[in-house]
């Protein structure tokens, strides 16, 4: 998971050393505004910005683009397919031996909105994650009122995600043992079946675990609510700095709304 | 003195499987106790009720003298703490120092004395250096080291250890014991449950025989040279007993359990042949 993996060397940063509640609340209100913006103009300033201050932070871009790889599967087929599903002027035409299909230019539109808010808000994220320790993130969530269940849930992903990959992996490993190959396209039935055999048993699995680890938490005092330590107040320079990130995206909207 | 009283057990599970069937026994305090039986046993189950988070659903589970109840179970959990077999179920939190602190923080215990308790808990396992490392970056040993400092830290009377050698190398493994002697040692009762007679009659005062959630026997290491017991729990005599179950031509009544005592009776055995000889 070393794309959420804190950088101890960024806490000495000016948002490394920012107070974590502060953080959070404005990290998180500038990419709900990003999410709202229609200008490129507007969103690319946004991407600008978040690279420069990534930068002058001491994250090295090369590690930035890494961080962001786990999001191709997520947004990556969207943006491929926008082009091709969207309505509009037609650009260009994919002529492949089975299917041909036409590209829009609304479609590539759509596909670059979604590229720069994805864009923005993964550089913001892991602008938070990076100079932010996990354990005091998930306690600044909780003291924002974030309900228990879940930062618990985020806790518990992020901890359990590794050991439900290591076990997949052991699974596959044991299927190739006894002879499995793969098919090499979706509609191989075995290969489907297996395939979902394997996530079936992985979630019976996953429950299995999970009254395991609720009774380990039990057995140590857990009352079905978590304790956390307290955090420093904010002082004046985290509001500013705060503040600062907050006036950034209603400069962004302003300038949408002026059309600039 | 007994610290720990389990009268006719039963408890059956939600799919209907009967875990534990009037089971009775008893522990003492500040000794090194093996519940030993094969899989299936009823071994956890009977560790969960000697920590309390089951409640006993026929018959009663007493510590201290009190009966373990839902008024009670809380108490019960700071003095009895269970370490359970993977670790990967008992480490969850993002740090180890976290981790460690979980209990003590349940227990609403001031930050300066959860602090302390965490650092004397992981330097009692030698994980200090490790504190701020994420759990999934260990090893199993070091994850299972982490485990026990989490339970340490709430200082209880008593240690529960389901399967302890699981996931340890021999390594591994010798040095959990380590740990756990010198815990006895400072008067820490300590409970393991396994399927190892080899290493029940080499580390354990008492040993307590269960199977389908039947006590078949309880007593000192000498319990599992009864071939009946043996034979009921589905278990094997310790390896070296099965050695000298192999030479019958030396006529042993009892035969050694441990390597302790088969050193000892080799060493015998040759120096009644020395004095043979000498006096032939």
């Amino acid at each position: 998971m070393g794309f959420l993996a804190y950088d101890e060397r960024l806490s000495d940063t000016l948002l490394g050393r920012l107070e974590v509640r502060v953080k959070t609340v404005s990290i998180i209100s500038l990419i709900v505004v990003f999410s709202t913006i229609k200008s490129p103009a507007a969103l690319l300033t946004g991407t600008m910005v978040l690279l420069l201050t990534a930068l002058l932070s001491g994250i090295p871009l090369g590690s930035l683009i890494k961080r962001f790889l786990w999001l191709v599967p997520f947004a990556g087929f969207m943006i491929i397919l926008f082009p091709f599903i969207t309505p509009g002027n037609e650009l260009f035409t994919l002529a492949t031996p089975v299917i041909s299909v036409k590209a829009t230019e609304e479609g590539i539109l759509k596909s670059l909105f979604l590229i720069l808010r994805v864009l923005n808000a993964a550089i913001s994220l892991t602008l938070l994650v990076v100079t932010t320790p996990l354990k005091e993130l998930l306690h600044a969530l909780q003291q924002l009122k974030v309900p228990g269940l879940m930062v618990s849930l985020i806790a518990f992903t992020l901890r359990y995600l590794e050991v439900l990959v290591a076990e997949t992996k052991r699974m596959q490993m044991a299927k190739k043992a006894r002879g499995f190959q793969q098919g090499k396209s979706f509609l191989h039935r075995h290969t489907m079946k297996t395939l979902g055999l394997l996530v079936a048993t992985l979630f019976l699995r996953a429950a299995s675990r999970s009254d395991r680890i609720y009774y380990a938490m039990l057995s140590r005092g857990y009352r079905g609510k978590e304790i956390c330590c307290g955090h420093c107040s904010p002082k004046m320079k985290d509001w500013v700095a705060g503040g600062a990130i907050v006036a950034f995206g209603i400069f962004l909207k302003i300038a949408e709304w002026r059309g600039i | 003195m007994v610290l720990i009283d389990v009268t006719n057990l039963s408890y059956r599970y939600k799919d209907g499987t009967q875990a534990l069937n009037r089971l009775s026994l008893t522990i003492s305090q500040g000794r090194k106790t093996a519940i030993l039986g094969p899989n299936g046993a009823g071994k956890s189950t009977l560790l969960l009720h000697l920590n309390g988070i089951l409640l006993a659903q026929e018959g009663q589970v007493s510590f201290a003298g009190e009966i373990i109840s839902a008024k009670n179970e809380h108490w019960v959990r700071s003095k009895v703490g269970l370490v359970f077999q993977d670790p990967d179920d008992q480490v969850f939190s993002t740090t180890v120092w976290e981790d460690v602190a979980f209990g003590p923080t349940n227990m609403g215990l001031r930050q300066d004395e959860i602090n302390e308790r965490v650092a004397k808990a992981l330097a009692a396992v030698g994980m200090s250096k490790y504190e701020k490392k994420a759990p999934y970056n260990l090893s199993y040993g070091q994850k299972k080291r982490v485990a026990i400092a989490g339970v340490l830290a709430m200082n209880p009377e008593v240690i529960i250890l389901d399967e302890p050698g699981a996931f340890l190398d021999p390594r591994g493994e010798d040095d959990l014991y380590e740990i756990l002697d010198e815990l006895n040692k400072q008067g820490t009762t300590i409970i393991i449950a396994t399927h190892d007679t080899d290493l029940a009659v080499e580390w354990a005062d008492d040993l307590i025989v269960i199977r389908d959630g039947q006590c078949l026997g309880q007593g000192g290491p000498e319990i599992l040279a009864d071939e009946s017991i043996i034979e009921k729990a589905n278990l094997r005599f310790p390896v070296v007993t099965r050695i000298f179950n192999q030479i019958p031509e030396l006529g042993l009544e009892k035969k050694p359990q441990t390597i302790g005592d088969a050193v000892t009776l080799i060493s015998d055995l040759i120096k009644a042949r020395s004095v043979k000889n000498e006096s032939l």
